[in-house]
């Protein structure tokens, strides 16, 4: 499903009920194409408007100006009634997953297990099935628990509110995976997780991204994982997208990163600092390759 | 300073202790760096640290006061304060400067300084001049900074910081670091940082390996970094520049193995 905005600006003052001032845009001028199976990360500094910008495209508010079409639709065209409906009762928006950035907000029943199929199991109403409903539900649950490291049999049967900080979130993150959505938007999804479940999230990404042709869109104030991850960047600044582009090209632009409160980043700097030796590494962030780099270069200058 | 005495704790209705016999000292001036993964058990001995919760074996005493005095367990909670790795959970006023107050009338603030405090606190995280701004229109991060500021205020004499930088954005969070090696130098205060991220606590005094409710190790930064594969059983990455000076001390080139970039260029000079 292509994604598509077209100048959308963004004002709470409407949601919050206030008089409406043309200055008071949270998001502005807002132009992007985003492709089915993409893999894109947003960066911007607090406030700059990552989280209302995702909120719109997964239809929680509506655009103040501007048009958002999903799989060429758009889906808030009053002509064709208040969400476009297609088969069953569903709408674009439901083919979006969000993970938002507290997710565990959106915690709410009384066991792990519940949660995580609460998605699943409104499916179920939806479309047409190929084996019993109830085993189709465990089976997206499961796979889901296994995505986020929650194997483990103590978590299925614990209240989510009972785990730690990080193990809420996992759950949280399952929760929205089960729904197995053509286009996954997270939030910050790493924060507070461990290495294991930070590196088996982006395993999990990866393999939605590459075998599904899912389209991941990421937004992360760490830098060093978007450089890792991400085949294109969005960088915010104060409602806008200021660049779009090649992670590797924008992330090397020192000075236009400090202008926007956004740091150069050590493997960045470092695979810069080897250009000038005629190193070159693809993915500078891929500590083996980069270590193979120089390994090479010693043995040859050795001779 | 607090002294953590064969403490264990298990949850109400939990069949599993989740801190096992653990005996720590915070010193007083001291940084130390609290890192393990997730369950590990973090949160929970922070919690414990100020009377959250009480330890159903062992002890801990603040300045020689018992967390489980319910006498002085007021004193206890002024000392030792927490910025939680939720912001939610500490976030009471509707306004930011209201949610700031709040926490000085507690702590019987000067009434005539009030104003003052918030406003530098709020220009220490990077939200001067929206002191009227509702809680409730705050982006994630700067909810993180509300709940930082609202601490800093306290000047609490052990300052905990539980992931209280997660959401922050790198100009913040460097910043931020900023103001906590300045809290630092103040050699009545301690600070405990809570963190997935070593490269973040790289300057502490101390880091406290947990695993499984137990310390793991307890080790200055500079040793801690020679043990990769003890930090990655934790649920800990190895910093970027360590990472690729143990690669390559694998292979027989020496190099610091916490090396600037600098360092990592020498080694091709060579
Ligand atoms: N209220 C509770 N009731 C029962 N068990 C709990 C409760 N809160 C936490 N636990 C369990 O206690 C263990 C330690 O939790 P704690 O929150 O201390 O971990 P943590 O190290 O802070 O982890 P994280 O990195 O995810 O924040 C976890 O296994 C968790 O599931
Ligand atoms: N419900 C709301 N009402 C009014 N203003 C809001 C509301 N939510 C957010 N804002 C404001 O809109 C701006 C953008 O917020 P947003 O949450 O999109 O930022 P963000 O880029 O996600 O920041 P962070 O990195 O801190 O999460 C911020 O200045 C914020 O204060
Ligand atoms: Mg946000
Ligand atoms: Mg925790």
């Amino acid at each position: 499903m292509q994604i598509i905005l077209q100048s959308v600006y963004f004002s709470y003052d409407k949601v919050n009920k206030k008089k409406f001032k043309y200055d008071d845009y949270t998001v502005k001028n807002i132009n992007m194409h985003i492709q089915q199976g993409e893999f894109i990360a947003i960066a911007g500094h607090s406030g700059s408007g990552k989280s209302t910008l995702i909120q719109l495209i997964k239809g929680l508010f509506s655009p103040t100006e501007g048009t958002l079409l999903l799989a060429g639709e758009n889906p808030w065209d009053r002509q064709q009634r208040r969400c476009t409906q297609q088969k069953g009762n569903k709408t674009q928006f439901d083919s979006i997953g969000l993970v938002f950035q507290y997710p565990e907000h959106q915690l709410f029943a009384a066991t792990v297990y519940e949660d995580i199929a609460f998605g699943p199991t409104q499916q179920v109403k939806q479309e047409v099935l190929d084996r019993p409903a109830e085993q189709w539900v465990q089976e997206r649950v499961k796979r889901a628990m296994q995505k986020m490291n929650l194997e483990d049999e103590r978590f299925q049967d614990s209240n989510p509110f009972d785990l730690s900080g990080g193990e809420r979130r996992r759950v949280a993150i399952a929760g929205v995976l089960a729904a197995e959505p053509q286009i996954l938007i997270l939030d910050e999804p790493t924060a507070g997780m461990d290495h294991f479940a930070r590196t088996s999230l982006f395993q999990t990404l990866h393999q939605l991204n590459q075998q599904e042709n899912v389209t991941i869109i990421l937004v992360s104030h760490r830098l060093e994982e978007i450089l890792a991850h991400a085949s294109r960047l969005m960088l915010m600044g104060d409602g806008q997208i200021l660049r779009d582009g090649d992670p590797r090209k924008l992330l090397a632009d020192f000075a236009f990163l400090e202008s926007i409160q956004m740091e150069k980043i050590e493997p960045m700097q470092f695979s810069i600092a080897l250009a000038e030796f005629g190193i070159s590494v693809q993915d500078p962030s891929n500590v083996s390759e980069v270590s193979q780099a120089i390994k090479n270069y010693l043995t040859a200058t050795a001779r | 300073m607090i002294r953590i005495e064969n403490v264990s704790y298990q949850y109400p209705f939990s069949d599993r202790q989740v801190i096992r016999n653990i005996t720590l000292e915070i010193q007083k001036g001291e940084h130390i760096a609290i890192l393990g993964a997730n369950g590990s058990g973090k949160s929970t001995l922070t919690r414990l640290l100020n009377g959250l919760l009480f330890p159903q074996t062992g002890s801990i005493q603040v300045d020689g006061l018992l967390t489980t005095n319910s006498k002085t367990i007021g004193d206890i909670r002024r000392k030792v304060q927490i910025v939680f790795q939720n912001p939610d959970n500490q976030i009471v006023g509707t306004t930011l400067e209201e949610d700031i107050r709040f926490g000085l009338s507690n702590i019987g603030f000067p009434i005539e300084e009030i104003e003052s405090q918030v406003n530098h606190v709020l220009k220490l995280v990077g939200l001067e001049g929206q002191q009227r701004k509702s809680v409730h229109a705050l982006s994630g991060g700067e909810k993180q900074k509300l709940a930082l500021a609202s601490v800093l205020a306290l000047s609490p004499q052990y300052l905990i910081l539980d992931e209280a930088t997660a959401m922050l954005d790198p100009g913040s969070r460097r910043q931020f670091l900023q103001t906590i090696q300045q809290i630092r130098s103040d050699e009545q205060r301690s600070i405990v940082t809570v963190t997935h991220y070593f490269d973040e606590v790289v300057n502490v005094d101390r880091i406290v390996l947990l695993k499984e409710g137990q310390i793991e190790r307890i080790a200055e930064p500079q040793q801690l970094i020679q043990h990769p594969e003890v930090l990655e059983a934790c649920g800990v990455e190895l910093p970027y520049l360590p990472a690729i000076a143990q690669q390559l001390r694998t292979i027989g080139i020496k190099v610091n193995p916490f090396p600037t970039i600098q360092e990592l260029v020498d080694v091709l000079c060579r």
